[in-house]
């Protein structure tokens, strides 16, 4: 086919409707949103939750996966609108809240283990934590990768880390309010490197699942 | 792009015209080979197609286009790096059996071997001629033939295939 018959071909669809980075991050959240009220609906909220609320460590850990699960939706979506010009930052300023996270976890492991290494021991894998993470890492990741999709991914690796990210922080966030183990060891072994893992994944993975 | 989102054909047509001519002049210093730039301008066309709903109006159209055309430029040298190595692995393999296929094997049987290539089918018998008798390289047979050098190297190991179990036949007769 020459170009010219192509360039024909092609005119005859002019008429589009635009779709927006932010409607895509907005239905992204939404979805997780209605799946953590789902979730929560079937499970109840942990029962001490009005307590921990007072706890500064529990909080500021909550808040860091909420911006990480905010900012790793948004700008997943952003990246994926063609722009020679975006810079490279921005798809970096989703890590920040969860390597905030990261980082508050390890220094509670350090911690703990300076007051007495026996504190940090091993636990047995935690059935509903596991199912729970998939959970959130199948369906709302899967929606988010789907809303990616719908747009233009010219950076496939990272916005599919950061379309993890984001089914990681929130399933992460609801595990918090749903789950009432929070042995320091657990949340580091159980959340955190499969987080890392998962993320690391989805970048691997993101050229696959996002070519166009 | 305005008009074009709102469905205006004509427009759509003379600035997908324009981004032919852009893109062909980005692109040809990076693809030599002209048909390998025709299908790569022809896919970025499609791609810019595919995307038209992604461009927001409130910022400028090249950097949009230039973003697509570069995918596609990694996409392209991804595909073909990829296709290069398979038809290394491919040839060097084809060397290895072509030497496992020692014809040598069946020396001081020249006649038998001359009466095989014979019956081997016309084309077939030229080019083992070519090549394994008279010492022309697959190069220069692939020129004279006016075939392609892994065609050539194709056609000659599938020949010395045919030919050795010929003569295996024939030994065991």
């Amino acid at each position: 086919m020459s170009n010219r018959s192509l360039i024909e071909t092609l005119s005859r669809e002019a008429e589009t409707k635009t779709r927006s980075p932010w409607v895509g991050a907005i239905e992204g959240i939404a979805f997780s949103l209605v799946f953590f009220l789902l979730i929560g609906w079937f499970h109840q909220l942990r029962p001490d939750l009005m307590e921990k609320i007072h706890d500064p460590w529990y909080l500021i850990n909550l808040i860091l996966l909420g911006f990480s699960a905010l900012l790793s939706a948004t700008i997943s979506c952003w990246i994926a609108i063609p722009n020679l010009r975006s810079p490279r930052w921005m798809r970096l300023v989703a890590f920040i809240p969860a390597v905030g996270w990261a980082l508050s976890l390890v220094l509670m492991l350090y911690q703990t283990w300076l007051q007495s290494p026996a504190l940090i021991h091993p636990q047995e894998m935690d059935m509903f934590c596991v199912q729970n993470f998939m959970l959130f890492l199948l369906l709302p990741g899967a929606f988010q990768l789907y809303q990616i999709k719908r747009l233009a991914p010219v950076l496939p690796a990272w916005s599919g880390a950061l379309a993890i990210l984001f089914a990681t922080s929130t399933g992460n966030f609801a595990l918090m309010l749903l789950e009432q183990n929070d042995a320091i060891y657990h949340q580091f072994a159980w959340h955190l490197i499969p987080t890392a893992l998962f993320t690391m994944l989805g970048y691997a993975m993101g050229p696959r699942l996002l070519k166009w | 792009m305005l008009q074009v989102q709102q469905g205006d054909q004509d427009a759509y047509a003379e600035l997908l015209g324009q981004c032919e001519r852009i893109l062909a002049a980005m692109l040809r210093p990076q693809v030599g080979n002209h048909e390998d730039l025709n299908d790569l301008v022809q896919e970025c066309l499609i791609s810019i197609h595919k995307a038209r709903h992604t461009y927001q109006p409130q910022r400028p159209f090249k950097p949009w286009m230039f973003a697509i055309a570069n995918y596609r430029l990694k996409d392209h040298f991804r595909g073909s790096y990829r296709r290069k190595n398979l038809e290394q692995a491919f040839l060097s393999n084809l060397e290895q059996e072509k030497d496992d296929c020692d014809v040598t094997y069946w020396e001081g049987r020249s006649e038998q071997l001359k009466e095989c290539i014979d019956q081997l089918p016309g084309k077939q018998a030229k080019l083992v001629l070519m090549t394994k008798i008279q010492g022309y390289t697959a190069k220069e047979t692939a020129t004279q033939m006016g075939m392609t050098e892994s065609a050539v190297k194709v056609a000659v190991h599938r020949s010395l295939k045919g030919l050795t179990m010929q003569l295996k036949d024939n030994q065991n007769e």
